[in-house]
């Protein structure tokens, strides 16, 4: 999978499906290359675990600048408490060493925009900015089944029928600061009046694929400029780690840090496509089997959905 | 907001859309073992894939059968999560109850065939037919899972 239920057990990090990111897609807004389309996905399975929004977490998409996988820029989607079943969510854009913090600040782009929880997406307009949360098909395929399977791929879908939580910005690309910029989703959970780090993403199948049992929370709890060093329960690198993994895939061992730190470069100059950014129907399973496997897995044999939309918010109509 | 646990799942089973769980109701505990001389009682477990790849996933096979009349029931579910950290969730459209049609004992070895309840919508690969071979001298069971012979381990 690609970031879904990413804690040890198939399950949600800090057992809250609310916060689990499922992916994370940023893309040149088609039609208009000033401006860019970034996608957090979250709430695997939606609705069936979760129905609504956490209103005590911080739901955000960080922008590193500079190269040092530290946040320069942080878009900070904060939705309200449930009321009469319905979820208001501000945006805020954090920068500088505000985008850093885990904490919410810097002003607001979109206020008081309505979440939606039906086939009908409600989208709110600000100035250069757009913005939609709610339920919609999630993107995301694979065959989950052949994975299991020992990777005897079938062309089946395990993610054609399903929903997720999707939270969709479209920014004025002077809003991601200079360009190339890497990226990454965060979730950040209040314990206790204390703000905990809960989940991340950046590029597909990474926590899920090379991570095992406890390292998946470490690895989650960490941040990208982190990665680097840090190291799992057993007491080696994740560096070491996901070299061991990509030995024993076949791959090449020193793609461990092309992997790492996990950023999602995005350069909003150049026409959008992973690695480059990721859209919705990028192939990103086929490409990271050719990638870790060196070529000796092609394809699982299963292509985009059919039900993305040519326009905002771009996540198909939920299921 | 809800933690994942079978009964949610049993909820949306009928949406078709979502995990759901194996409603399928054993009669016995998973555990290995003779409630008497003819009741063989098991139930298998393999992690799923294999390493190098971390296993995400369980595939469960238990039940009973009766070695004396050669009928029993099983089931077979494929799980969330590895076998030491297995969930109760069951991966939409893996549950099967199993008619046992045949047993046939051999010293310490078992070979349960049968055919699948559920035969409308099979997994790519998966048989209608069923078996599986239960070795009592190594605690150890052959299984297939989706047209690939699996072993599996038997819980004590």
């Amino acid at each position: 999978m690609a970031d879904h239920l990413d804690a040890p057990g198939l399950t949600s990090p800090m057992s809250d499906p609310r916060t689990d990111i499922t992916d994370v897609y940023a893309f040149r807004k088609p039609g208009d290359s000033s401006k860019s389309i970034l996608v957090l996905n979250v709430n695997p399975l939606a609705p069936a675990l979760a129905p609504f929004f956490n209103s005590e977490a911080i739901y955000t998409i960080n922008v590193d600048t500079d190269g040092d996988a530290i946040a320069d820029r942080s878009f900070r989607i904060r939705f309200s408490e449930v009321e009469d079943g319905a979820q208001t969510a501000t945006v805020h854009l954090a920068k500088g060493a505000l985008a850093a913090r885990l904490n919410d600040g810097g002003p607001a782009v979109i206020a008081g925009a309505p979440a939606s929880f039906g086939s009908q997406p409600h989208i709110t307009t600000r100035g250069e900015y757009r913005f939609f949360a709610g339920l919609r098909s999630d993107p995301f395929f694979f065959d989950l089944l052949g994975f299991i399977n020992n990777l005897t791929f079938t062309g089946s879908d395990f993610f054609a029928d399903k929903n997720v939580f999707g939270i969709v910005l479209e920014v004025p690309n002077s809003a991601l600061g200079t360009s190339p910029t890497r990226l990454w989703g965060r979730t950040v959970l209040s314990k206790n009046g204390t703000l905990v780090r809960d989940d991340r993403m950046a590029r597909a199948a990474i926590n899920t694929v090379f991570n095992h049992g406890e390292d998946k929370n470490i690895f989650n709890s960490i941040d990208p400029d982190q990665d680097l060093t840090a190291v799992t329960a057993e007491g080696k690198t994740f560096v070491q780690s996901f070299r061991d993994s990509l030995t024993a895939l076949g791959g090449d061992p020193n793609l461990a840090t092309v992997l790492l730190p996990d950023l999602l470069d995005y350069d909003f100059l150049k026409p959008s496509g992973y690695l480059n950014g990721r859209r919705l129907q990028d192939d990103v399973i086929d490409i990271s089997l050719n990638l870790v496997t060196n070529g000796g897995l092609k394809t699982d044999g299963v292509g985009p959905h059919t039900d993305y939309l040519a326009d905002f918010p771009y996540l198909g109509q939920p299921h | 907001m809800k933690t994942i646990d079978r009964r949610d799942f049993l909820k949306m089973a009928g949406a078709g859309s979502v995990v759901v769980v194996a409603g399928v109701a054993m009669p016995v505990a998973g555990y290995f073992g003779w409630t008497n001389k003819d009741i063989l009682r098991f139930r298998a477990v393999a992690g799923m894939p294999k390493a190098p790849l971390p296993e995400y996933a369980s595939y469960v096979i238990e039940g009973q059968v009766d070695l004396h009349a050669r009928t029993g029931q099983l089931a077979k579910s494929i799980h969330a999560g590895a076998p030491d950290a297995m969930s109760g969730v069951v991966f939409p459209g893996t549950a099967r109850t199993v008619r046992v049609t045949d047993v046939q004992q051999s010293g310490n070895h078992v070979l349960i065939t049968g055919e699948l309840g559920e035969q409308s919508n099979l997994l790519p690969g998966e048989s209608p037919n069923f078996s599986i071979r239960v070795d009592r001298s190594t605690g150890l069971a052959h299984a297939d899972f989706l047209g690939s012979e699996v072993v599996m381990r038997l819980d004590k």
